[in-house]
């Protein structure tokens, strides 16, 4: 829906004004500057999650009283029937909805703010406003990240520190801004930390202003550069700080004690610069650039405006070779984002391809020019191969999916994206760019960019008024535009292809040589039955090896065209002994032997340069591709030749490869794969194998010593090939098998002489890459036991072969010098891990978890963890442990490093414990409905959590409902089959015309009841005796609610079928007492203010489109009306409904029990309102409304009655608080107190659907906290924080707000609203 | 008296008894015979003492027939009357007594072989002592030059020290085991979180020990030499320099913020 902007941004403010690193907690406020575009503006809405809004204000003096928090993505799903059915399906689609209803792209957001009327006149004059809000994060789940190392001392000492982090737009996640690339704007920064913190973030840094008591100090940075609020990054901690020393405005920040890697790792860096800048022959387009290197980070890198935030595992000393490779790649991967991604944005997700694929295509052209073309080409026929493999499992990749995808989650919006695809997308545009360069040529295509980055640049250094800013936008349009300008090409058939279709070209292919006619006759053809396959038709290039030199000729393939032609050139065959013309010029001689003695053709290749993205089947003969391997000098062509001659195990392919690896001027990945190959082609010649093993011979040749070859040389890492060479060798003999399948034993002693001989004094690098390979070889020697080891954990020890011993030895041994002396990121370590999970695997140890666990836990090393949590993934799966899979559903949700829970998650659905349709006993309902609170709640502020969650659900129960769950009861499937149904819809978007229908859906739902359009497949016959049953159950119910109430919480979650929101274990206390009130009386009044709340909704429904989201609001909070036949179930519901929100009081409690205490009469009583009891009461009217009787409107009314009792009592304690609201708005900061109070107290009673947006300002509160406490709790539970930040921050106007909290309840807008 | 001497003694006796017995006696006491015995033995004493006194005279050492005569006239004997006395009628004659085989002496310490005679030595000269009586041999080893030996020293040096270490850690400390009802078989020393477990990780320990080496740590010194210096210099006489906000002092709070503040 395409709705003119009404407003821009022009200028945001951020002022943290304290950090609370104990309480991982901070304060300030943000102020937009919102330029109105029509001259009706009534409502902004902006993004914003967890953060706690205190207080609106525009233009400094009017109060915006009126605004409300809706965030429809905390729970996805919240229709109870929904929820039951536990589809994916069902999932994504809630998921998508709410995500879009709160996408900045389109104008939406989670807070909506109704602007004053005080400022009509200026938005009518189109005057820009200024809206400041003050807001509190606490305890952040996302976006935000706070370590701090469990130690004495203080916090710099500790080295604590906190980073913000991103995934795509989620800047809201710490602070209220508009969240979305195509809003770029000025930004003035302030952050007070403390003294001996640093805080660096975006811009130029002004200043460094001490607090008033020199206890604090405030950095001020401004960026001039617009850029958009997903670019704004903020990292504070006790940095030591190193300014670059070729270029004085590059900053590097790293952790304490690191300072000296650091120097190392950023000496560097001007290369990319400058590199980079002249590639493009424009300027980098900021002042300045900052490093971080961070604990605990989210991903290995993340680029923001002018800086960018890296893990801390990327330092590395000049001892180091095998990081220093990845950190160069990284480090100037996060220049070329500040170019494109920072710089230049993207105008909405559909352009992502653009400034992602640019960004990676630049820094490949890095990686070109540091690491070689071999490393180059190598690299993106490796790319290539991922994204045909990804692509060909889970379905072709759409880089612009406004026409559609074929995904089970929606493409439309990066946070509903499964992060896998993220990453593979990120990839293929990579590609696309690349291919884009062939179709161009890359001076044309490096001409654009700095076209781009010239125009961009000069918008920038406009002012916001002359409205150029949109020219640092990039999108798919304006991009063919300028290509279209620069090189007066037209790539839109292109761009058709590529962009707005999925998929990769898959090629058949094979060829023979007609003698007669003296031409090749091709075969290709297009396998278009295959997932992830894109119909190509165009160009594609074939290379021709001939005797006469090679040969390019270009075919089009059209549909259905699978025959082509090449006319050899050479009719004469070898007669004169004559050198053979490469494609490079060359000339070599060649033994040709080896061919077909009638054809002159040597090997031919398809698309040899990768313009296309295409998979490609290609059949020749072995010796071709001997000989391909031999001489094409293309490292793509032999890497080919290499996958080809896995299949052909002779003498002649030895040798071949052999050769290869031999040869000492082949690139060494080259020689690496070959080697892998060698030992393929070995195992399965095992029969007629003589001699030594394969390779035992080239290793002792290249470094065995020269008096003693069985003894290897010190080591000498200088050369570099042949220090990954040596590393690889091992690593493919231990591949080796005899003909019993087992390692040959020479191999096994010729590792552990490796282990025992090696000796890196002489060295002036580390070894510790190719010790941990050397313990990765010995691991790959381990083949099955014979003898099944004991399975109740019995020593198996005396069964244990020499071998194994051996090899065990050698491990212990490692393991624990590595504890005494750590080698660098403990590669060692990891791979010794793995190994002992191997050889439990196999058998020879009793499989068993305790060693992975205890290696897995927070606080060691992270890659040591993930490959703990890596073999206890394997381990869940072989030997269907639950406690284990619970335990590593419990590090996705609790872990404070977030990278390592993501990775397990991810771990999880690569390697699931069962796959679709597979039994186990793992296959049960708790998991099904454990997941599912995962992703429906748990990760609300983590998006990619949670989409990962829902990877690993659709890799075990794929897109619908579960099998392990039972067969849905009749009236399950009654309610599906309805289509009318206000549960099919997410009820953030449902409209007010809609929600006014509920209460006609609830009767019609006793009625009708039609076939349900999704999911049919469940489809249950209903039974005939639907109204009986009802009428039990629903006594049930009532009955037995109660007491199940009394009976340990614990055993609830066993009895409900999965239903909705996850349940944190909840204080049976706190239970109990919300079930008494809400048992008792309290049942009415519950009942009052969630329906009672309805009407209200009539009043929104004047103003226009904005006020959806207030619906929404309490649509969410409430059960959605529920229909009839389903009385069961809700009283279950009821129970679970409760669960969630009550469960944060369970984190919160341990904070506050004074305050909570001190609040209990009342906000339990609340409690039982809104959570516990309401349910039920619904449950109850409806068990009214089941009686032909009661009327519709009957209920209605009745409930206004309540509403309005309700208000009165219920507003009650809040108009003291009133009172202490406003008076801290009188000390406070502006004076709109009195007046505002009055004017408060007039709208309470004139409309009392204000109520509404109270409650949903509660919610907002309380699910930004996870406190689903009402509104007097919630005020027990900021106080907690207010000492805090009286600690923190001596800022007299902050404590006196603090102080008057302290008393009083917040200053949170539904007071004043009361 | 030893042996020798006693059986000597009881053949003179034997001879004293003959005599009597061809002079014409019968019987004699004890003592007479003794007596006699004493006078013969004195005599053959005395006749082989002046032998050898009188070959010496001679500057000889070879006693001749000549000597003995002289040495029989000292004594007054009548030398011309021996044969008579030899060749009379009535002589007793003995067997003469069965050699003894000497007992062949049991060498205590025997070591090594015993040379043969060299062929020029006459094989009536004693035999070659024992080798270890006169042969020297060096009580060190000379140092083992061989590449493969010497790395083979070195890697079990290595491994034995690592390995002694670590068991002794893992006997002192906490440890794991592989097997669950095993513990002392490989013991794996357990794993401690850190509460910075980077900084273990980005600072390796493992290279320091085998760098242990002068020359290396010489170079290291050559190379911080030769960086050190200008680093610092640069440190230090740049920074004023160096135009990096980060690097600018903290600046006092303004006058004005703080009045607004109190």
């Amino acid at each position: 829906m395409e709705v003119p902007k009404a407003y821009r941004l022009a200028h945001q403010v951020l002022c943290i004004k304290a950090f609370n690193f104990h309480r991982k907690s901070l304060i300030g406020y943000v102020e937009l500057t919102i330029q109105p575009l029509l001259t009706d503006l009534k409502r902004i809405k902006l993004n914003s999650k967890q953060s706690r809004i205190y207080r609106v204000l525009v233009n400094d003096t009017w109060e915006a009283t009126a605004f409300w928090y809706n965030d429809p993505t905390l729970e996805a799903v919240q229709d109870e029937e929904l929820v039951r059915q536990c589809s994916l399906d069902v999932y994504e689609k809630a998921y998508n909805k709410a995500v879009k209803s709160t996408n900045a792209d389109i104008g939406n957001g989670e807070v909506t703010i109704r602007l004053p009327q005080e400022c009509f006149p200026l938005v009518a004059d189109l005057q820009p406003i200024r809206i400041n809000i003050e807001f509190s994060l606490e305890q952040p789940e996302g976006g935000l990240h706070f370590v701090l190392p469990p130690i004495d001392g203080t916090l710099a000492e500790r080295g604590a520190h906190c980073f913000t982090y991103k995934h795509e737009n989620s800047s809201r996640l710490w602070f209220p801004c508009i969240d979305s690339y195509a809003e770029p704007c000025t930004w003035k920064l302030e952050f007070t930390c403390d003294i001996e913190m640093t805080a660096v973030s975006c811009g130029d840094l002004l200043e460094v202003i001490y607090t008033s008591d020199k206890r604090a100090k405030t950095y001020h940075y401004y960026l001039s550069t617009p850029t958009s609020a997903p670019n704004i990054a903020l990292a504070v901690g006790p940095f030591e700080t190193y300014v670059d020393p070729n270029m004085h405005e590059v900053t590097h920040f790293c952790l304490p004690h690191l300072k000296g890697i650091l120097k190392h790792t950023a000496s560097y860096l001007h290369e990319s610069f400058e590199f980079f800048e002249e590639l493009m022959s424009s300027r980098y387009p900021y002042t300045c650039y900052k490093q971080v290197f961070v604990d605990e980070s989210y991903e290995d890198s993340q680029s923001f405006a002018t800086m960018t935030i890296f893990s801390t595992s990327l330092l590395h000393s000049n001892k180091i070779i095998d990081q220093t490779i990845l950190t160069r790649k990284h480090m100037a991967a996060g220049i070329a984002q500040q170019f494109f991604g920072c710089f230049i944005v993207m105008q909405s997700w559909m352009d992502a391809w653009l400034t992602q694929g640019i960004a990676g295509y630049l820094t490949n052209l890095f990686v070109k020019k540091t690491f070689g073309n071999n490393e180059y080409r190598h690299c993106i026929a490796q790319t290539l191969k991922e994204i045909n493999e990804y692509e060909a499992q889970v379905g072709g990749i759409l880089l612009d999916p406004s026409t559609g995808h074929n995904q089970y989650f929606s493409c439309y919006q990066p946070q509903t994206m499964s992060p896998l695809y993220l990453e593979m997308y990120r990839k293929k545009s990579v590609l696309i760019i690349r291919m884009l360069e062939a179709r161009i040529g890359a001076t044309l295509l490096l001409q654009v960019f700095n076209k781009l980055q010239a125009l961009a640049y000069t918008a920038s250094q406009q002012k916001f008024a002359s409205n150029t800013w949109s020219n640092i936008l990039l999108s798919t349009n304006s991009f063919l535009k300028i290509i279209s300008t620069v090189t007066g090409k037209d790539i839109h058939p292109f761009i058709d292809q590529w962009i707005y279709q999925a998929g990769c070209a898959r090629f058949v292919g094979n060829f023979v040589f007609n003698r007669k006619r003296n031409v090749v006759e091709l075969e290709i053809k297009q396998d278009n039955t295959a997932k992830g396959a894109l119909k190509y038709v165009g160009p594609l290039e074939v290379t021709i090896q001939e005797l006469d030199g090679s040969f390019n000729h270009t075919f089009n393939i059209e549909e259905n065209k699978t025959k082509f032609e090449i006319t050899c050139h050479s009719k004469s065959r070898r007669n004169k002994k004559k050198k053979i013309p490469l494609l490079t010029g060359e000339e070599v001689d060649m033994d040709l032997n080896a061919m077909d003695a009638d054809s002159p053709v040597l090997w031919l290749r398809v698309d040899k340069d990768m313009n296309l993205l295409r998979s490609i089947t290609w059949e020749q003969p072995d010796y071709m591709w001997q000989y391909q391997l031999k001489y094409e000098r293309d490292v793509v062509a032999q890497s080919e030749a290499i996958d080809a001659l896995r299949m052909y195990a002779n003498p002649a392919t030895r040798k071949a490869l052999t050769d290869v690896l031999e040869c000492e001027q082949a690139f060494y990945k080259v020689r690496i794969e070959a080697s892998m190959c060698l030992a393929k082609v070995a195992n399965t010649m095992a029969l007629k194998w003589a001699g030594p093993p394969a390779m035992l011979n080239i290793f002792r040749k290249l470094f065995g010593s020269h008096s003693c070859p069985s003894i290897i040389r010190q080591n000498n890492f200088s050369k570099l090939q042949h220090y990954f060479i040596l590393k690889a060798i091992p690593l493919a003999m231990a591949q080796l098998r005899n003909m019993h399948n087992i390692c040959p034993p020479e191999v096994v002693r010729f590792l552990l002489d490796l282990f025992k001989y090696n000796d890196n004094s002489k060295n002036k690098y580390s070894d510790n890459y190719y010790r941990a390979s050397l313990v990765d070889a010995l691991a790959s020697t381990v083949t099955p036991a014979v003898t099944t080891v004991t399975i109740t954990g019995q020593s198996v020890n005396s069964d244990l072969t020499a071998d194994t011993k051996s090899i065990l030895d050698e491990i212990t041994r490692c393991l624990n010098v590595e504890k005494l002396l750590p080698c660098y990121r403990l590669t060692v370590t990891v791979s010794c891990i793995r190994t002992i999970r191997v050889l439990q695997k196999f058998g020879h140890l009793p499989s068993d978890p305790t060693l992975f666990r205890s290696y897995s836990q927070h606080g060691v090393f992270r890659d040591v963890r993930l490959v703990a949590i890596e073999a206890l993934v394997d381990f869940i799966k072989t030997d269907v442990n639950v406690t284990e899979l619970y335990w590593l559903l419990e590090v996705v949700e609790k872990d404070p490093d977030k990278y390592v829970s993501y990775m397990t998650i991810q771990m999880l659905s690569k390697n699931p414990p069962f796959k679709r349709g597979e039994d186990s006993l793992l296959n049960t309902e708790a998991l099904v409905s454990r997941l599912w609170k995962l992703m429906n709640c748990s990760f609300s502020h983590d998006s990619k959590l949670r989409c990962g969650v829902a990877d690993f659900y659709f890799a075990m129960f794929g897109r619908y409902r579960p099998a392990c769950l039972q067969v849905p009861d009749s009236f399950i499937v009654f309610n599906m089959n309805e289509k009318k149904k206000p549960a099919m819809i997410n009820p953030a978007i449902v409209s007010e015309q809609m929600t006014d229908m509920f209460d006609d859906d609830d009767d019609d739902d006793i009625i009708t009841s039609a076939p349900p359009p999704s999911s049919s497949s469940l489809s249950v016959i209903p039974p005939p005796l639907t109204v009986p049953s009802e009428e039990n159950d629903e006594i049930d119910v009532e009955n037995n609610s109660p007491k199940k109430d009394f009976v340990s919480s614990l055993k609830r979650p066993a009895e409900s079928p999965p239903l909705g929101p996850p349940v944190a274990k909840i204080p049976t206390l706190v239970r109990h007492d919300s079930q008494n009130v809400g048992g008792e009386d309290s049942n009415p009044v519950k009942l009052k203010i969630k329906l009672g709340s309805r009407p209200s909704m009539d009043d929104s429904t004047c103003t226009p489109v904005s006020t959806q989201p207030s619906v929404t609001m309490v649509t969410n909070e409430l059960p959605p009306p529920i229909l009839l036949p389903e009385f069961i179930r809700f009283s279950r519901a009821s129970e679970d409904h409760s669960k969630p929100q009550l469960s944060p009081t369970k984190s919160t409690k341990p904070e506050v029990p004074g305050l909570f205490m001190g609040a209990g009469g009342d906000s339990q009583s609340r409690l039982s309102e809104d959570s516990n009891s309401s349910p039920e009461d619904s449950s109850q009217s409806r068990s009214q409304s089941t009686f032909p009787t009661s009327v519709k409107t009957e209920g209605l009314t009745s409930f206004h009655g309540l509403f309005s009792s309700n208000t009165t009592s219920g507003s009650q304690p809040s108009n003291t608080e009133t009172m202490s609201g406003s008076s801290l708005g009188a000390t406070g900061i502006q004076g709109s107190n009195d007046s505002s109070k009055h004017r408060l107290k007039k709208k309470k009673k004139k409309n009392k659907h204000k109520h509404k947006h109270k409650h949903k300002h509660d919610k907002s509160d309380r699910d930004r906290t996870r406190d689903s406490k009402e509104r007097f709790s919630s005020t027990g539970v900021s106080s907690p924080m207010v000492p805090s930040v009286q600690s923190m921050t001596s800022v007299t106007s902050m404590s006196s707000l603090d102080n008057t909290r302290d008393s009083a309840p917040p200053s949170s807008p539904e007071f004043e609203v009361i | 008296m030893d042996a020798h001497a006693r059986s000597r003694r009881k053949a003179l006796k034997v001879v004293v008894g003959a005599l009597c017995t061809e002079v014409g006696f019968g019987m004699a006491e004890e003592s007479a015979i003794e007596t006699l015995t004493e006078m013969l033995q004195s005599l053959l004493t005395e006749i082989g003492k002046s032998s050898k006194a009188y070959t010496e005279l001679c500057g000889r050492t070879d006693v001749l027939v000549t000597d003995v005569l002289t040495a029989l006239i000292d004594q007054g004997i009548n030398i011309e009357s021996i044969p008579a006395h030899a060749f009379r009628h009535n002589k007793s004659v003995f067997n003469p007594p069965g050699q003894s085989v000497p007992q062949p002496i049991q060498r205590v310490l025997s070591a090594g072989e015993r040379q043969e005679h060299h062929t020029h030595i006459p094989d009536h000269l004693p035999p070659f002592p024992d080798p270890h009586t006169y042969i020297r041999t060096e009580s060190h080893k000379q140092p083992v030059s061989e590449y493969q030996l010497i790395r083979e020293k070195a890697a079990s040096y290595k491994r034995d020290t690592e390995r002694a270490v670590t068991r002794y850690v893992a006997k002192t400390g906490h440890t794991q085991s592989l097997f669950k009802d095993d513990t002392s078989s490989f013991p794996l020393i357990a794993v401690q979180p850190h509460p910075h477990p980077y900084l273990m990780a980005l600072l390796p320990k493992d290279q320091d020990l085998d760098s242990l080496d002068i020359s290396d740590v010489q170079g290291v010194n050559h190379g911080s030499d030769t960086l050190d210096p200008n680093s610092s210099k640069f440190d230090q006489s740049d920074i004023d320099t160096i135009d990096n906000p980060y690097l600018q002092p903290i600046k006092m709070p303004r006058y004005k913020k703080f009045k607004t503040m109190s």
